[in-house]
């Protein structure tokens, strides 16, 4: 019987008693698509997310689960994964510090095809086919308008990339993350630019939508949300940090890159542009 | 120049895939550039601006995945394509398999192959179990490489296999050499009567390219996956796998890889060997002597002595001789370690093991921690010595970058080399590092490319000359990435090189105890 360690906040459980089909499936992650949006079956290793069940083991029953419906979960007494992230009053060096050695772990541990190249631009070395220096090229036009709070940007940005959710995409989520934090630290409204941005980049990539969607509404997923909590504490930031650049081939790096990027625009005055 | 592609309508693949088979593809000869992309706006508009949109990309979606690749001819590009399917269908994480000229089900297998009598298992765990009792009751031998398979299953699986004689390889089974036919990771060697049972796979593959680098050969190896001596399973196919090797013809020494088999595993062995005249080597990594005397086979401490003792016997050599030999070299290795201790530079004195395999990386944790005491690991001999951080080292760290922990959304670090050549690169900073130990696995299904993405990494920490890098290579000379010249391209770079990981463990093991740390 699979067994479920957590389930996220934003989970309808409701979804169990209706039809639903899969997505797609990973070694590590089955996505659901369920009438209420995206439901991802995760195991540990993957870790919490809004709309994530987090389960020991993802095809032991799946079949009997997803196909036939047979089973039937009891969740009653599984704990539930709190996505939201709250703090207030941060103090703004130690902040600028702590961001720093993000920006420092970023540079140097990130893998070579990231955008972390936006951050040292040593890195472009990396890219070496014409395409390539094209994606980057694209990325690094795309990204800096939007880091000059021009919005149209996002859709120069999104679906540009690899993967089934594109670099361009990582770094719009990374970026509405650190609109969203900056908010919850200075106490200063980012909501009307977060539903912009995410409305704009609105595609039939449902997969990148959900992400969008719920970083937009500042819930996060465990990893990126420890990061979140590290860099305001001041604990723990290569651990968190390493932890988040593990997820995926470059997506961890690519959506820290979009927030650090954000952040640091933002407490270096840009907040006047975003109001 | 010429562009050709395909489209590939609602296939989803993961970055990590896409990347890797974009790098692999660009490799190929006479090819330019290579886009493995999914048909969004934005990326069509870079395919454009590199002129490789062709025109039956226009129509596709965000869902779709565009290939296109652009190179010197129109048969060089042809043939990339064809390689970068090869590819995708090999690094597929998705279920589901694209192909349509494979055939799906094992019936179908069968048709177009009737001859067959061993059924290689690669699907998704769930489903794994079940294909190989299909096969099983079919009258197939099968190896199951899958992992995630249901245990109630896999155990059944292995019972029918014991009880008709057919081999039941895994699950979790990576390397294996049937008929001269490597499967899943394996080397390339010479063939001959030495017949292997193994319950850990980097240690099928050490002590058959020993075995085949000093002459000997192997007649079958045969790997069980570590978990069949758990008592659940009771070591069935490791038994199922011994009793084909007494029958087999072929072999005439039998050599046993494994952890310490308990009690139950270890009487069935005893009654098992009885009825052999066979002599047989017994490597149980980390248990005592007489366990091994005490079911009639001799006893190995190390993988290293497993091989050579097999070639021996092989080669009617005597055991005392081979002993004496293994003795006396033990001054060959002090002077070796002394020799090096020397180029240590003053305050530095820990001992750092980045490993791909897990087996020699558990056979270098047992070596040293005879030799220095305290070995700290996240997979440590005992639980006071586990890591509080795996990305962290303490003193003297032996790291297994195979572990789950590691490999998260990442292929695992015998295909790609970066998380561990970073992690190299951040040991050579800690100013108390006195050598950095690194085994490299070559053979089939491993990287194919160690000089490009490895050798720069260790350039890059020797050149100032501060620390020592040894590394062992576990491979054979016919293995396809040419291990005569990664050995000297890593000799050139500046490393210590050897073939053996228990004597290149014990030379470094005695550096450290020379310089005192």
């Amino acid at each position: 019987m699979m067994k479920i360690f957590s389930i996220g906040d934003m989970v309808n459980i409701s979804f169990l008693d209706w039809s639903f089909s899969i997505h797609s499936v990973f070694k590590e992650v089955i996505n659901l698509e369920t009438q209420y949006g995206i439901v991802s079956f995760v195991l540990k290793s993957i870790g919490g997310g809004p709309n994530n069940i987090v389960v020991d083991s993802l095809y032991e029953n799946f079949d009997s689960f997803v196909f036939k419906k047979e089973i039937k979960f009891d969740l009653s007494n599984v704990p539930m994964y709190d996505s939201t992230f709250h703090f207030c009053n941060a103090d703004k060096i130690y902040l600028m510090n702590n961001i720093y050695k993000l920006e420092y772990i970023l540079i140097n541990e990130s893998n070579s095809k990231s955008a972390a190249f936006l951050l040292d631009e040593k890195r472009l070395e990396n890219f070496k086919t014409p395409l390539e220096i094209n994606l980057a090229r694209r990325i690094q036009i795309g990204f800096q308008k939007l880091l000059n709070f021009d919005i149209s940007a996002v859709k120069t940005l999104k679906g540009l990339g690899y993967g089934l959710t594109p670099q361009g995409d990582d770094l719009i989520d990374g970026f509405i993350a650190a609109l969203f934090f900056y908010e919850t630290c200075f106490n200063i409204s980012t909501y009307r630019l977060r539903k912009e941005i995410y409305m704009l980049a609105l595609t039939n990539n449902k997969l990148s939508n959900t992400f969008l969607y719920y970083t937009s509404r500042g819930l996060f997923y465990e990893r990126f949300k420890n990061v979140l909590l590290s860099l305001v504490s001041g604990e723990n930031i290569e651990h968190t940090v390493k932890s988040m650049l593990a997820f995926g081939e470059t997506s961890g790096a690519d959506i820290l890159t979009g927030f650090l990027k954000g952040i640091k625009i933002l407490l270096e005055g840009g907040s006047a542009l975003c109001q | 120049m010429p562009v050709k592609g395909i489209v590939k309508k609602g296939a989803y693949y993961d970055s990590v895939t896409l990347m890797l088979v974009a790098r692999d593809a660009t490799k190929l000869d006479g090819i330019e550039d290579v886009a493995l992309m999914m048909g969004t706006l934005q990326n069509k508009s870079i395919l454009e601006t590199s002129n490789m949109l062709l025109q039956e990309f226009k129509d596709a979606q965000d869902n779709d995945l565009l290939i296109a690749v652009k190179g010197g001819s129109e048969e060089l590009v042809e043939k990339a394509l064809k390689e970068i399917e090869k590819l995708l269908s090999k690094g597929k994480s998705s279920e589901e398999s694209q192909s349509d000229f494979v055939p799906r089900s094992l019936e179908s297998a069968l048709k177009v192959m009737n001859d067959a009598n061993l059924v290689l298992i690669s699907v998704a765990g769930k489903y794994a179990g079940d294909e190989a009792i299909k096969a099983l009751r079919n009258g197939l031998h099968v190896m199951i490489f899958s992992d995630n398979v249901p245990k109630e299953k896999a155990l059944l699986a292995k019972q029918i296999g014991y009880e008709k004689g057919l081999l039941v390889m895994g699950p979790d089974c990576g390397t294996a050499i049937i008929n001269g036919a490597p499967l899943g990771f394996s080397n390339v060697v010479e063939r001959g009567d030495i017949g292997i049972v193994s319950a850990a796979g980097t240690g099928l593959q050490e002590v058959s390219s020993i075995i085949s680098n000093n002459g000997g050969g192997i007649s079958q190896a045969i790997g069980t996956g570590g978990i069949d001596m758990k008592d659940y399973y009771g070591g069935l196919s490791f038994l199922t796998g011994l009793r084909a090797l007494i029958d087999d013809p072929q072999t005439k020494v039998i050599t046993l890889i494994s952890k310490p088999p308990s009690e139950i595993v270890l009487k069935k062995l005893k009654d098992t060997l009885k009825t052999t005249n066979k002599p047989v080597v017994g490597c149980f990594l980390g248990a005592d002597e007489s366990v091994v005397k005490d079911l009639g086979a001799l006893p190995a401490k190390t993988l290293e002595e497993a091989a050579l003792l097999s070639v021996s016997l092989s080669k009617g050599i005597p055991f005392e001789s081979f002993k004496k030999e293994i003795d006396e070299r033990e001054i060959t290795i002090k002077k070796e370690a002394e020799e090096l201790a020397e180029k240590v530079k003053q305050g530095r004195k820990y001992f750092r093991g980045l490993f791909q395999g897990g087996t020699l990386a558990y056979e270098t944790e047992l070596i040293l921690t005879e030799m220095l005491g305290k070995i700290y690991s996240n997979v440590p001999l005992k639980e006071e010595f586990r890591l509080k951080d795996s990305w962290k080292s303490e003193k003297h760290t032996i790291v297994d970058l195979g572990e789950d922990e590691f490999t998260v959304g990442r292929p695992h670090p015998q295909i790609d080399f970066q998380l561990r050549n970073k992690r190299i690169l951040e040991e050579a900073k800690d100013s108390e590092v006195a050598l950095i130990y690194l085994d490299l696995v070559i053979g089939y299904g491993t990287n194919m490319h160690p000089i490009e993405d490895f050798v720069p990494t260790i350039e890059e920490v020797t050149k100032n000359g501060e620390v020592i890098v040894m590394v062992n290579v576990t491979g054979t000379d016919k293995d396809p990435q040419d291990k005569k010249a990664i050995m000297k391209a890593l000799r050139d770079a500046g490393a210590v090189v050897y073939d053996r990981n228990a004597y290149a463990t014990k030379v470094a093991g005695n550096v450290i105890k020379l310089i005192g740390a």
